[in-house]
């Protein structure tokens, strides 16, 4: 036998790791985070992508004494208005440096407030505008996610439901600049992932990684400088597997509680509806488990063109429409819908209504799930996390960003929730550094330096 | 060195275990070989050139074990052909690289054991083990990493065997493209691979490793040999069909199709035309088509499906080829293709007439401008969309792009949005005019805008740049010199089968110039 394995694991034991510590206690405060402030930060970040910005009108309802008011589609919302944080105006001016299609270019700096780079990616239709490439730097996200390494299995888990493609309009993590991170759109191999490490032969299991880990970084040392980031890449995701067979992933799956997803196709628009809710249910198991801090849930990615199938026959009463939707989300976004007197605006207005109702009633799937799992010392974990929810554009139609539709839930230990700002003006980048001085990282401006922005400290407790 | 206290421990562990596992037959090969003993020659370079697409990955597993993991499916989808253009890997890919590892190497240990038919002999074992993971990871085992990967040959059993195969699996040599390197061009081994995975997406067969193992693959008349060879194989006409599906139809599979509209168009109707393009290669490497011919040809590859589609007579049960009435012909107006560019309730000239524009002549048009309602109302089946388009041509705005654009769908109007024949097809009105190029030229239908097309040398240069990016897995804007000579050709109406060949057996291809 190999007798690497146990030398490393008892290496780790001694440093305090054990997979039993770290099941049965929640995570501990980072009190040294945000220095002497009498509020608690939030211990986990989730982020939510819907696609094809939102009709703003019926999004916001703008008020002048910065209390909750929901536009018609937030309405699902309502039960969590003192959790809320409605961010309007907030723009994303950094994308005006990027090539590409709009789509592409709001995709790619939403999270990493950087400009994407030159590539070769079709920006929508058959590359009509144009193409681009990965964003220019690391999103907001896997920065909060590089704290946790080694302190949960997993540093970050992404999420997908019917994922489109694999180009800069499917990714919206990045390590660093070019290097985006794929997410999972399939929960039967999300749960395989989290909860389906076998116990077996853990040695012979641990010792295997660490053989891998080796012949990584043994063709390390021969190779130029980007093919070695290249490999680190890969000896990273190597190395947390070992940690993850350390903590002892199979124990987990008891305290997860929850059974193995049923197969279905990832890629059948009829199944978006099921699919989101059991990603929503995986999403839910990784936070209760400490599987991981940091996790996202992306639909379709940004220009998304899937057939909105699942909603025939299930419209909502506030938004009828008589024929049946024939075209794609995102062809349905260019169609002239802004005149509700004209019946024809109306009808396509109301279609666009429903979709973007539906992902807000996810959201508040979400929500409510996270407010049902009570933490040991009787918080929730939606008390204990910040959720933040966004999307590519503003207004789909137009290709805007000068008011992008931000929510933010949770965290309110730390936020001032139960507010709704106008931030008009505003870069969006004081929002992701907001979030990141949320997660002990530095006070100071966040993305790219022509429109980086500092905290936005009005929103702290 | 953390170099060598890797291999030191490496090898300890060989060590200790050849001691405890006390079998007679042990040869002491693993302990005679010090790694790190220095050689006279510098030590060679390698470059990590890229990683495998999940496509090759596939096919590397079907050569090797007859069948493919089904845990190969939950990766993501491949963001370019040739896999030069992939991000670094995400955590996901690697837990799923690892239980693809774990399923094939229970799929193949017993087979693999059975075909050694070593018995009890571990050294026959370990002999034909280190042979097998030459073949797998596609490169001579350097004697330092037989005997690292050897000591991981715990038992000469079936789960040993499974042990190994689980790690040499997920070895960098395996998952991606490892060319070590000496001197100014990659060696014999590296171009079988390149070879290999360009023309087939799998590793190279015995006859490319016996000339790679032998050296002889660099001799460039032994090379257009093999290229030659492998240009038979179904396996390249596969991989043809795929370069071309991704070029003219690339969202086929994803496009978002009206039931209401097209309640035929079924996922099996789909998938026969994502196969048609297989079968279309086929033809056109056998009977080797010219440019004009791929665009012209009234030949099309059908089965039952798509000949119902397309209302042709075939006698035959799968796949068969007919030959079409007019006014049907040639690669563009495969139903794949009439498909993909299109609306999902009806035709669209400007995506058509894009198709022209980007992929057939490299010339991309910009974004549309902020504000338009981007598309016309939508139309009832078999009406047309020109008069509607009349905004794009008299609007200035819109004009000076649309002018481009729209002319050269008009003529696919004659097809509605899943490629088939419109009942008025007659009636439609399909003159233009194909501006913006070299030599301007006025068509009264689709034959006379693929003729026009044909004549100008847009047409070729942007066929040459497509397949040496395909081939050589980079942007062909590196290699000028050979855009020209390859354009070149297609002008000269060389069959594309020869031109795969010029591009695969160029010196561009065996060079440094590649390292990315």
């Amino acid at each position: 036998m190999n007798s690497r394995g146990l030398t490393r694991r008892s290496f780790l034991r001694r440093c305090g790791w054990s997979a039993a510590g770290l099941i049965a206690g929640a995570p501990l405060l980072d009190a040294s985070a945000v220095g002497a402030r009498a509020s608690r930060p939030p211990r986990r970040l989730v982020v939510l992508f819907t696609p094809n910005g939102t009709i703003l009108d019926e999004f916001f309802a703008p008020t002048n004494d910065g209390s909750v008011q929901l536009g018609r589609i937030l309405q699902p919302l309502a039960p969590f208005r003192e959790h809320l944080l409605l961010l309007d105006g907030l723009t994303m001016g950094v994308t005006a440096i990027a090539p590409g299609n709009e789509h592409q270019r709001g995709m790619a700096s939403w999270l990493t407030g950087q400009p994407n780079g030159e590539g070769d990616f079709c920006g929508g239709d058959a590359c009509t505008s144009g193409r681009s490439g990965w964003a220019t730097g690391p999103s907001i996200d896997q920065l909060v996610a590089q704290r946790h390494v080694g302190t949960t299995p997993i540093s970050s888990l992404e999420l997908a439901v019917r994922l489109e493609g694999t180009n800069n309009r499917h990714r919206m993590s990045y390590r660093s600049s070019a290097q985006p991170i794929a997410p999972d759109p399939d929960p039967n191999s999300v749960y395989k992932r989290l909860f389906g490490l076998s116990a077996d032969k853990l040695d012979s299991q641990i010792s295997a990684t660490q053989f891998l880990s080796d012949e990584y970084k043994k063709l390390q040392q021969h190779v130029s400088t980007p093919d070695r980031a290249r490999l680190q890449a890969h000896l990273e995701g190597v190395e947390s597997i070992e940690r993850r067979l350390h903590h002892g992933a199979a124990d987990r799956r008891a305290s997860a509680s929850i059974s193995e997803p049923k197969k279905l196709d990832k890629d059948a628009a009829a199944n978006y509806a099921e699919l989101t809710q059991l990603q929503l249910d995986m999403l839910v198991a990784a936070l209760r488990t400490d599987s991981t801090r940091v996790a996202s849930l992306m639909w379709s990615g940004a220009t998304a063109k899937v057939l909105p199938v699942w909603l025939h026959g299930q419209s909502y009463a506030e938004f009828p429409f008589g024929s049946p939707m024939s075209t794609d989300f995102h062809a349905h976004t260019h169609e002239p819908y802004v005149d509700p007197s004209h019946a024809r605006q109306a009808e396509t207005r109301n279609k666009l209504l429903s979709i973007y109702r539906w992902y807000a009633d996810a959201v508040a799937g979400l929500l409510r799930r996270m407010q049902a799992v009570v933490e040991p010392d009787g918080s929730t974990l939606l008390d204990n996390t910040l959720v933040l929810w966004g999307t590519e554009l503003a207004s789909p139609n137009v290709h805007t960003f000068d008011r992008m539709p931000f929510v933010i839930a949770g965290g309110s230990q730390f936020l001032q929730t139960g507010r709704y700002h106008d931030y008009a003006g505003e870069q969006h980048t004081a929002l992701l550094a907001t979030l990141g001085l949320a997660f002990g990282l530095p006070d100071e401006p966040f993305g790219h330096p022509d429109f980086a922005r500092a905290p936005l400290h009005a929103l702290l407790r | 060195m953390p170099n060598l206290i890797v291999r030191f421990r490496a090898l300890v562990g060989a060590v200790l275990f050849v001691a405890g596992a006390e079998t007679a037959c042990t040869r002491s090969e693993e302990v005679d070989t010090a790694p790190w003993v220095a050689t006279d020659e510098p030590p060679p370079t390698a470059a990590v050139s890229r990683r495998l697409t999940r496509e090759e990955l596939s096919g590397t597993f079907r050569s090797l074990l007859g069948v493919v993991p089904e845990n190969l499916s939950r990766l993501p989808a491949d963001s370019s052909e040739t896999g030069a253009a992939e991000p670094p890997v995400s955590l996901f890919e690697v837990e799923v690289y690892r239980e693809i590892a774990d399923e094939a190497a229970r799929l193949a240990a017993p087979t693999l054991l059975r075909q050694w038919a070593c018995d009890d002999d571990r050294a026959c074992v370990e002999r034909e083990a280190a042979a097998w993971i030459e073949t797998a990871q596609r490169r001579a085992l350097p004697p330092d990493e037989r005997a690292s990967y050897l000591s991981y040959l715990t038992a000469h059993d079936e789960d040993g065997v499974r042990r190994l195969l689980d790690v040499v699996f997920q070895a960098p040599q395996f998952l991606y493209v490892v060319e070590t390197r000496r001197g100014a061009w990659i060696g014999p081994w590296e171009l079988a691979a390149r070879i290999a995975y360009v023309l087939w997406s799998e590793p190279p067969d015995e006859a490319l490793r016996a000339a790679a193992r032998s050296g002889e693959l660099i001799d460039p008349v032994v090379l257009e040999s093999h290229v030659r060879r492998m240009l038979d194989d179904p396996r390249a006409a596969r991989n043809v069909g795929t370069t071309l599906a991704r070029w003219v139809a690339p969202d086929l599979a994803v496009a978002a199709k009206a039931y209401s509209v097209y309640p035929q168009l079924d996922e099996v109707l789909r998938a026969s035309m994502t196969e048609q393009f297989e079968h279309f290669a086929a033809l056109a490497l056998a009977q080797s088509f010219t440019l004009r011919d791929l665009l012209t040809t009234r030949q099309a590859p059908v089965d039952k499906g798509l000949a119902k589609l397309l209302e042709a007579r075939s006698e035959e049960a799968g796949w068969s080829v007919v030959t079409l009435a007019e006014p049907r012909f040639g690669l563009l107006t495969l139903p794949g293709v009439l498909s993909s560019r299109a609306r999902a309730d009806d035709s669209s000239p400007v995506q058509r007439g894009l198709l022209i524009r980007d992929a057939m002549l490299c010339q991309p048009m910009p974004d549309p401008p902020p504000g338009v309602a981007a598309l016309p109302p939508p139309a009832s089946t078999g009406t047309t969309f020109r008069e509607r388009l009349q905004e794009h041509t008299t609007d200035p705005t819109c004009a000076s792009c649309h002018r481009l654009m729209d002319p050269l769908g008009f003529p696919f109007e004659i097809y509605d949005g899943i490629g088939r024949l419109r009942k008025n097809s007659q009636e439609i009105a399909t003159d233009g005019t194909l501006e913006g190029v070299t030599h301007p030229a006025e068509f009264a239908d689709l034959q006379g805008l693929v003729e026009a097309l044909l004549a100008t040398p847009e047409l070729t240069h942007c066929w040459a740049s497509h397949w040496i990016a395909r081939l050589l897995g980079q942007p062909a804007t590196r290699n000028a010199a050979l855009i020209e000579q390859v354009a070149a050709s297609f002008a000269a109406e060389k069959p594309l089968r020869d031109i795969i060949v010029e591009i695969a057996t160029a010196p561009e291809l065996r060079g440094l110039t590649l390292s990315l």
